[in-house]
């Protein structure tokens, strides 16, 4: 049998100070932050991530670990419309 | 299951949620892995064939551009100018849609492809 999947979708709007507190709190002390041609740009760590109202991209050259903890605490902090 | 007033209809999530004008958000990954024992010369068209055996219930194809398609997870070999490079850089990009199967292909990638005995 086939195996059932989670295969999520999101829907919603990123809080980005909330994002961006929860980055320093987790220890991410340099945490910049830049205006991209249609969103922000936050640079971190080996890792950028691009975000624009309908989609957000991870770049992230580190460990799993590292993405695994980013995307957990871009989840916690997407809001619904 | 959307449930409208009295009615109820079965649809998938992207469905229900154009129905009710919820607006999507995408969330993607790009990450770099390295796999070992592969020239970049051949690299796309054996990463091509290994994915196939490894990945029966999955379509993949290639792109106009050398790229491998993998439902939403994209690879492109990244190309050296070591030629004596006994390794490739892959850039593997995926959905959280399909964080299942990026994360799968990650994995089979850090491992690299099988030894052939021919």
């Amino acid at each position: 049998h086939d195996e059932v999947i989670h295969r999520p979708l999101l829907s919603g709007k990123l809080c980005l100070t909330s994002f961006v507190d929860d980055l320093k709190q987790e220890g991410f002390s340099d945490v910049k932050i830049e205006d991209g041609s249609s969103g922000k740009i936050i640079l971190l760590q080996d890792t950028v991530i691009q975000i624009d109202d309908g989609s957000t991209h991870i770049v992230c050259e580190g460990s799993e670990s590292l993405r695994i903890k980013l995307r957990d605490l871009f989840l916690k902090n997407l809001t619904a419309i | 299951v959307l449930i409208k007033g009295n009615s109820m209809q079965l649809m998938d999530q992207e469905e229900a949620m154009e129905e009710l004008d919820i607006p999507k958000h995408e969330l993607r990954f790009t990450s770099t892995v390295q796999v070992p024992n592969i020239h970049h010369t051949v690299a796309t068209a054996e990463l091509m064939q290994h994915l196939k055996k490894s990945l029966k219930s999955h379509n993949v194809s290639s792109t106009t551009d050398g790229s491998i398609l993998i439902d939403s997870v994209l690879l492109r070999v990244q190309s050296s100018d070591d030629e004596e490079q006994k390794s490739v850089n892959v850039l593997v990009s995926w959905s959280l849609h399909d964080e299942d199967l990026g994360t799968n292909i990650m994995d089979l990638l850090k491992v690299g492809l099988p030894v052939r005995t021919s």
